[in-house]
């Protein structure tokens, strides 16, 4: 080996160096970046060609641990999902209220049969009138605002649908230009590690919206399916998903009959099993909470306003009452009609009939809401009928079916318990969901920068460059040392 | 060698989700030493909410039973006092009269009439008696009183009664005023306001009690018939004849006397509801004892525990700052110089 063949190889261990030495500094100034993915240098020996050697620098390579990350994204999809399922059956137990809450739907159901108990005793005493009709409107304004409450939720899941799909379409866009950027700049030669991280944060910040499965391409491309099959991205084009949202969501307002937008893919609509293409994230939970669990909620609480409805609207209550008239609860101050079932927990209110605030009056609740005059104050006949209708145990009908028979406490308080455990399914299942998603991003992190590595590494790439310079002062030397022969 | 390398970050991460899990439990307990109340109810319950439910309601539903006994034992209680004033006033005249009219001592029936005249308005205030502010003796239309006054019975009684009326035409007039059938009778028309049919009933859990007593009824009819006889013919005692005094005497005393027995049943029969209302109080308040009780056993949270779990949570706590302190210390690069 000549000596210039030993100064060519102590430069090529010094360019090495020099490399490494950037590679861990870049690696110890993005300790704390998410999504940054540790590098490591490539070497391999350079050809022995003529008593030539050194070292040749293949690349930066991203330590990325495939497989992980794979189940990271399904445990972000998982995630993306629970987040708005627990989130929804959290914001409806509230509505209704739960079991220690003063204004819970039970609570303010429990007031009115103590209200009409007491009215009941004195009958002849405005005060516990007065108190009956406020425990009749609490219950009221309740079922309004649990309705109204159910109808945001949808609006919501309906804003969350488009905003999701937004977000995918313009990551997925993205993500194909990056695809392109990669291939480019690996042709020629070059770094591409900043595009990778950047390609991966986007994939990462989707994921949670639909569950996906990442595929290599040639050329450091890659192609993107949902776990359910729809191709999102394989080439240069995206796939383009559309969907329409609606500026407010009413009982009555569905998919099927064309008022709630669906999706499409490519500008056809999804339909029927199509749908599964995007199960799995938050975009499934959104259309799951919008035209499921919302309208099933919506039919739970119409059935609740009908049941104490009919409880009242009954001659065998107050006799003063014409066939089919509302009693003390009203449909907007009409009698409720079947066909307009839908949304009755949003109108019920009660008649102003028995409102001094609206003109009426409150004996009436006393003596029949279409009675003339007031003359046996101390009647209790109608209140002990109210209240006993308030206990019987009637069929609760919903959507035309009816189901077992209970009471207006029972009723109330299957409403709850069934709210109460469908959060608490939820709310175990968001906890499992965020504690293995954090397994796995922990994981992940784990194949990150770690700085006692670099520095580790630093040492050594100094012992390397300390040998490779010595080298090259030693051959230095050496050809001086011929020179200075004469 | 194989060598093992942790990033930076999952230290970091690890740490955080141990401090956000053991901040959030520290956070519940807290609330829970403070309001002494399980945090979630319906978690504690595993979302089975029908026992704590019925009870809650229950034990509210009580109270408001609680309160109409009250309200009720008030009005029984008023209404027997009412009636013992009466049946003290009967009870003395009665005999009296009787004996005085057997004895024919006319300076005696004299005085027994003046006496009986003046107890009429006693008798219809004691009949008019309000109770928080609620007429107990008019049934259910309690907002009325339900006698007239004393002054406009005899006068509508005395409306066609002839200037110098014997003992027959009196008593005659006084009989038919009460009696022309049941609820025609002028009695009814107008010297009673109450309510003709309908009787005050009060649930008070489980049953209801109904007050079948009132102005109206028979006994305390017969009373006010001789004590408004008596007055009319204490009116006219300087016209009267010896014998027609004695007589008013001896049918009043004998319908004073049916009305003892009647005004009795009456009083026994409000007994037997006061011991109804009694019974019941005292049924019910053990009930919401026990179900105040098992409620609490259900609801509230054990102190003992809440505090040794916030002192578990505390040290767990500790010994994660104590970690993270020491692990942000622990770097290769400190160690070079």
């Amino acid at each position: 080996m000549s000596i210039s063949a030993a100064i060519s190889n102590a430069v090529s261990g010094l360019g090495a160096v020099a490399r490494g030495t950037a590679v861990v500094s870049s690696n110890l100034a993005n300790t704390l970046t998410p999504g940054y993915a540790a590098r490591e240098l490539s070497l391999s020996p350079r050809g022995y060609n003529n008593g030539a050697g050194g070292v040749h620098v293949n690349g930066v390579n991203r330590i990325v641990p495939q497989m992980v990350l794979a189940d990271y994204r399904l445990a972000l999809a998982a995630q993306g999902k629970s987040d708005l399922t627990f989130a929804f059956n959290k914001s409806m137990e509230t509505l209704v209220g739960t079991v220690d809450e003063a204004d819970s739907l039970f609570s303010l159901v429990t007031n009115l049969g103590t209200a009409l108990n007491l009215a009941a005793g004195s009958p002849d005493q405005d005060l516990y009138l007065q108190s009956v009709l406020e425990s009749a409107q609490h219950i009221a304004l309740k079922l309004n605002k649990i309705s109204e409450g159910i109808q945001s939720e949808r609006s919501r899941a309906d804003d969350s649908i488009a905003m999701d799909v937004s977000k995918l379409n313009s990551s997925l866009s993205e993500v194909a230009k990056l695809n392109r950027l990669i291939s480019t700049t690996q042709s020629k030669g070059q770094d591409a590690s900043s595009l990778l991280d950047r390609r991966q944060s986007l994939i990462d910040n989707i994921s949670s919206i639909v569950p996906l499965q990442e595929v290599n391409r040639p050329n450091g491309q890659i192609a993107l399916f949902t776990k359910g099959g729809a191709t999102l991205l394989d080439g240069n084009v995206p796939a383009v998903i559309g969907f329409t949202s609606s500026p407010h969501v009413t009982p009555n307002m569905t998919k099927e009959a064309g008022q709630l937008s669906g999706l499409t893919f490519n500008g056809q609509p999804l339909e029927g099993l199509q749908s599964k293409l995007f199960q799995g994230g938050s975009l499934e939970a959104a259309f799951h909470i919008r035209d499921v669990s919302g309208p099933n909620r919506q039919a739970q609480a119409d059935a609740y306003a009908r049941n104490i409805y009919e409880r009242f609207a009954s001659a065998n209550i107050d006799p003063s009452l014409n066939p089919g008239e509302p009693g003390i609860f009203t449909d907007r101050q009409n009698a409720f009609d079947d066909s307009r079932e839908i949304g009755f927990a949003g109108r019920i209110q009660i008649s102003t009939l028995v409102d001094p605030g609206a003109g009426g009056h409150l004996w009436k609740i006393r003596d029949g809401l279409n009675a003339q005059q007031s003359i046996e104050t101390s009647d209790s006949t109608l209140l002990i009928r109210m209240r006993e209708a308030f206990d019987e145990h009637r069929p609760v009908t919903m959507l035309g079916a009816d189901s077992k028979q209970r009471s207006m406490l029972s009723f109330s308080s299957d409403f709850m318990s069934e709210l109460a455990s469908e959060r608490l399914k939820s709310e175990s299942k968001h906890t499992l969901d965020s504690f293995y998603r954090d397994t796995l991003n922990a994981s992940i992190k784990s194949f990150g920068v770690d700085s006692d590595k670099e520095i580790e590494t630093l040492m050594q790439l100094e012992r390397a460059y300390s040998a490779n310079a010595l080298v090259l002062q030693t051959a230095n030397e050496m050809i001086d040392s011929i020179l200075r022969i004469k | 060698m194989n060598s093992y390398y942790i990033g930076d970050q999952t230290r970091a991460l690890s740490m955080r989700i141990a401090n956000t899990t053991i901040k959030q439990r520290i956070d519940a307990l807290g609330k829970e030493m403070v309001s002494g109340k399980k945090n979630d109810l319906a978690k504690a319950l595993d979302g089975k909410l029908y026992l704590v439910n019925s009870l809650d309601n229950r034990v509210k539903e009580i109270s408001s039973y609680q309160s109409n006994l009250q309200n009720l034992s008030l009005t029984l209680s008023g209404m027997q006092a009412s009636i013992q004033s009466i049946d003290k006033i009967t009870g003395h005249l009665a005999p009296a009269l009787l004996a005085a009219a057997g004895n024919g001592s006319s300076e005696n029936i004299s005085t027994l009439i003046s006496e009986g005249a003046s107890q009429l308005d006693s008798v219809i205030n004691l009949l008019n008696s309000k109770i928080n502010d609620r007429y107990i003796f008019s049934g259910t239309r309690a907002d009325n009183p339900p006698l007239v006054s004393a002054d406009e019975m005899i006068s509508l009684i005395t409306l066609d009664l002839p200037e110098l009326a014997s003992a027959d035409e009196i008593l005659f007039a006084v009989d038919s005023w009460f009696s022309e059938g049941t609820t025609t009778s002028n009695f009814f028309q107008n010297g009673y306001q109450g309510s003709l049919s309908n009787e005050v009933t009060v649930p008070i859990g489980g049953s209801n009690v109904t007050i079948k007593a009132s102005a109206k009824d028979e006994g305390f009819q017969s009373v006010l018939k001789g004590l408004i006889t008596l007055n009319i013919a204490s009116d006219r005692s300087h016209s009267l004849p010896a014998h027609d005094i004695e007589k008013i005497a001896s049918q009043v005393g004998s319908i004073l006397s049916g009305s003892v027995t009647q005004v009795s049943e009456t009083r026994s029969y409000l007994a037997i509801l006061e011991y109804r209302v009694e019974n019941q109080k005292n049924t019910l308040s053990a009930e919401s004892d026990a179900l105040t009780l098992a409620l609490s056993n259900i609801a509230t949270t054990d102190p003992y525990e809440a505090a040794a779990s916030i002192l578990e949570s505390i040290t767990a706590m500790q010994n994660i700052y104590m970690l993270t302190s020491r692990i942000s210390k622990l770097s290769l690069s400190n160690y070079l110089s």
